[in-house]
């Protein structure tokens, strides 16, 4: 009798199991969401999901707006608390913020701070915390409603876009864990891309200047090479120089940063050295480029360079008063005694600073530079 | 005419009752009568007539005849002795040898010439081979002793035969070069096969399972072969074979985990594509043991480990699919390992057919019909090639029942359970042991020389053999003797009796 009371409640055992009725649940009864857009309301927070839709999706829910191949849910609430439990009232199924490659704050989250979600999103365990942060300035409607064809949903299209300009060099790139850990030294700060709709397409126009999880300012992106140049961890970028009556289309690569700091007169005083690969591109018109244009364009380039960095350091101490460049970390290293005694905050407008840009200039091989004219 | 003693005539009668079906020849000479009695199916009559009966027929002088006079000056057989124990009759009898009882003495003559009907040598059908040699072992034990006796000339290869089943009286033979096995291990196998205690032994499959260290072991402490070349390099390695009569399998001990991992090519070929073929070994068992577990986790526990693009696509593909993952998985498990199983007994004539049905059943039908999922279909299909690659094919058998432990915990307990499992294989690995080896040796206990000789194999660079194995000699060339190694290593040849 023994015997078969044991098999019984083995197969009732393993039956039990097979249900799985822990924590499993398969990912296709699950809303994926891959965008999270951050707003501030008159009454409170807004929270912006874009859903990736799989196969038919539930249509008629409340709050929810279809777009092709996304689903959008708004959510709406006093705290960002009760903001996510209206998304999750609205949403037929459960969300799952793993897919998330995208957190973006509009721009009046940026100024009240930041600060709030992100450690939110430092608890939630499921919130990967390489996602990439983004400032908004516009609608985020709007934004998400811009997916089509090409970029059927705005969080991967946006998390690529900045993942290729940053691999090529173009642009800077920031998740999660540059903010934690920008928010942990009250010393530091650092900048955000910003994204704008531009032609029906969102793309990324500048960098947003936060302090302590506040926004500062904005540097467009036109205006940020001497910002990439100190701070992103590659550095490519194309200019342009007039010599001659002739648009010469340099492309520059960073080879070498050096940054020595060391205290002077009771405040920090640096030597900033960058060399550059330059590669000759395009001139506008046919020119015998000879060895006298090529040391005149390595000058200009030179000069042009030195000033984008000394005019970024410019803004960073006199502008906006904040060490997004991190040189306090520069600092820190060499002088670490000091820096307990002083604030860096107050010394930091002040410092004194040194540039030097070297260029090596190089003909492209594959481009051939036509003979003779003028 | 001298007639039989009373003790041979008891025989006879003993032996006309036991209803062998037995052939008596009565062969009568001047002085003496001879009779010679066998069973004609084990026994080469042509031999007997040639060489046995003949010869005593021609002889026939005036003078009794002696066993012993028979053995040295008359009879031609090539393998022949006397003997005066009566209850052993029918066992020679039945073992295929002729006797002769001789009425002038009371000592018998018993003749082996025997004749088994046996396959011709045949190509390995388990371990397939591109280099090396294509003969394997048949049913027949003394076919397979010449084939190991054609490689292995050493002088110091020991042949001990020996006896297991009560009633089938199996001939098993065990080998072993004696100045390199570790006489324990020869002695601690001997005692075994001694003392076990059955009625009937058919193949060393069987007598495997009876000489296991505990019948709850999952993982075989032995190894097996079909070739003779695997054989005979298991016995330089020091080594000890074992082969029964009736069985086509040899198998060896002691043997390792990382043996599983070798094939016969390896010896064969460069030892870089070696090093290469056993690293991708490795990788085939470990996604052969997991890859099903993983998709389970990853698609019900932690989807988040992926990028969003595949989670998205994944779901896609997932979204008509009626059951769990876990049901899913254990689904295509089954009906893998039902392939497998009906492959194997399918008469060859239907076996294609087989296959065509399977392919057409999982891959097209049950995808549409959103019992499971594409990527699932290829993740159990490169688990079931991945098995395969796994030289040896019975060393394969665990992995595929701790395959569905892996399935189950995953399927419990997500990405921990998976661990925890695999924990658990690892902790049953490293504390299994072959007759004192252990059988994570070299990885655990690590030996740096034989781990990288497990991978990396090149006997010109390998002056020594596994140290694991601890063989008397474990140089290989110029051995010293037996009782040099012996006494350096201070072990003990034989027990004192």
């Amino acid at each position: 009798m023994r015997k078969p009371l044991k098999l019984i409640a083995a197969a009732l055992f393993f039956g039990l199991f097979l249900s799985a009725c822990w924590d499993m649940q398969d990912i296709e009864n699950q809303n994926i969401v891959t965008a999270v857009i951050v707003d501030k309301t008159e009454t409170g927070y807004a929270l912006y999901i874009e859903v990736a839709a799989i196969g038919a999706t539930a249509q008629g829910q409340e709050g929810a707006q279809q777009s092709p191949q996304n689903i959008i849910i708004r959510g709406e609430g006093e705290t960002y608390e009760s903001a996510r439990k209206d998304l999750e009232n609205k949403s037929n199924k459960t969300l799952f913020i793993g897919g998330v490659q995208s957190l973006i704050f509009t721009e009046k989250v940026a100024e009240e701070s930041i600060a709030e979600y992100i450690f939110r999103v430092r608890q939630e365990p499921l919130y990967r915390k390489t996602l990439r942060v983004f400032v908004l300035k516009g609608d985020p409607m709007e934004v998400l409603r811009s997916s089509n064809e090409n970029n059927p949903l705005i969080g991967l299209a946006v998390n690529e876009n900045i993942m290729s300009l940053y691999e090529s060099g173009y642009a800077l790139d920031v998740n999660v864990l540059d903010i934690l850990a920008g928010l942990s030294c009250p010393n530091k700060s650092l900048v955000i891309p910003t994204l704008e709709m531009i032609e029906d397409n969102v793309g990324t126009t500048g960098y947003t200047v936060f302090d302590n999880g506040k926004a500062k300012g904005f540097i467009p992106a036109e205006d940020a090479v001497g910002l990439l140049a100190l701070t992103a961890r590659k550095f490519k970028t194309t200019q342009t120089l007039r010599l001659r009556d002739v648009d010469f289309t340099v492309e520059l690569k960073r080879t070498k940063k050096k940054i020595k700091s060391n205290r002077e007169g009771g405040g920090a005083a640096f030597k900033i050295e960058v060399a550059f690969k330059a590669f000759l591109m395009y001139p506008s018109r046919k020119i015998n480029v000879t060895a006298e244009i090529q040391s005149e364009l390595k000058a200009l380039l030179e000069e042009k360079m030195k000033e984008s960095i000394i005019k970024e350091i410019i803004r960073a101490t006199k502008t906006y008063e904040t060490d997004y460049l991190d040189l306090y970390d520069v600092f820190r290293i060499k002088n670490a005694p000091y820096c307990r005694e002083i604030d860096w905050k107050e010394i930091f407008p002040d410092i004194k600073y040194e540039a030097s840009v070297k260029v090596d200039m190089k003909m492209n091989e594959r481009i051939e530079y036509s003979q003779g004219g003028s | 005419m001298s007639t039989f003693k009373a003790a041979q005539h008891k025989a006879l009668i003993e032996l006309r009752n036991k209803g062998v079906a037995h052939a008596e020849r009565t062969i009568r000479l001047a002085k003496c009568e001879i009779k010679a009695l066998y069973v004609k199916q084990i026994v080469d009559t042509k031999d007997l007539a040639e060489f046995i009966i003949k010869p005593l027929i021609e002889w026939n002088k005036n003078e009794e005849l002696s066993a012993s006079k028979a053995v040295s000056e008359i009879i031609q057989a090539y393998d022949v002795k006397t003997d005066n124990d009566m209850g052993k009759i029918v066992d020679y009898i039945l073992d295929g040898m002729v006797v002769l009882l001789l009425s002038a003495d009371d000592a018998y003559i018993v003749a082996n010439i025997k004749k088994v009907e046996h396959r011709s040598i045949p190509k390995p059908e388990i371990t397939y081979t591109l280099r090396g040699p294509r003969d394997c072992f048949t049913e027949n034990l003394d076919v397979n002793l010449s084939l190991i006796r054609y490689r292995m000339k050493d002088p110091n290869l020991r042949v001990d035969l020996m006896t297991a089943g009560k009633r089938s009286k199996t001939s098993v033979a065990v080998i072993y070069i004696e100045d390199i096995a570790n006489p324990k291990i020869v002695r601690e196998i001997k005692k075994r096969i001694d003392a076990l205690s059955v009625d009937i032994l058919w193949g060393t499959g069987e007598l495997e399972q009876m000489l296991q260290n505990s019948p709850a072991d999952l993982f075989t402490q032995f190894g097996t072969t079909e070739r003779s070349d695997w054989a005979c390099e298991a016995l330089v390695e020091g080594k000890v074979l074992i082969m029964v009569d009736g069985g086509g399998i040899a198998i060896f001990l002691p043997h390792t985990f990382s043996e599983t991992m070798i094939a016969c090519d390896d010896r064969y070929d460069n030892k870089f594509f070696g090093l290469f073929s056993r690293i991708i070994r490795y990788l085939s068992l470990l996604l052969a043991l997991c890859s099903s577990s993983f998709y389970i986790a990853m698609v019900s526990f932690r989807a988040d480990i992926l990028p969003a693009n595949f989670i998205i696509t994944i779901a896609q593909m997932r979204q008509s699919v009626l059951f769990p993952a876990i049901v899913d998985v254990l689904i295509i498990e089954f009906l893998i390992e039902l392939m497998r199983e009906s492959m194997i007994r399918v008469p060859t004539k239907i076996g294609p057919a087989i296959g065509i049905v399977g392919a057409i059943v999982i891959g097209q039908a049950a995808i549409a019909a959103g019992i499971f999922s594409p990527l699932l279909l290829i993740i159990a299909a490169t688990s079931l090639m991945a098995s395969f690659a796994i030289p040896n094919y019975f060393g394969s058998h665990p992995f595929r029942i701790l395959k569905f432990y892996l399935i189950f915990a995953t399927g419990i307990l997500g990405f921990y359970g998976m661990i925890l499992a695999l924990t658990t294989i690892m902790i049953s690995l490293v504390s299994a042991n072959s007759f004192g080896v252990p059988y994570m040796a070299p990885i655990a206990p690590f030996n740096l020389y034989d781990f990288v000789r497990s991978l990396f194999f090149s006997r010109a660079h390998s002056k020594k053999r596994m140290q694991y194995q601890k063989t008397i000699d474990d140089t290989r060339s110029d051995p010293p003797t037996l009782e040099e190694k012996a006494k350096e290593k201070n072990i003990q040849l034989r027990e004192e009796e």
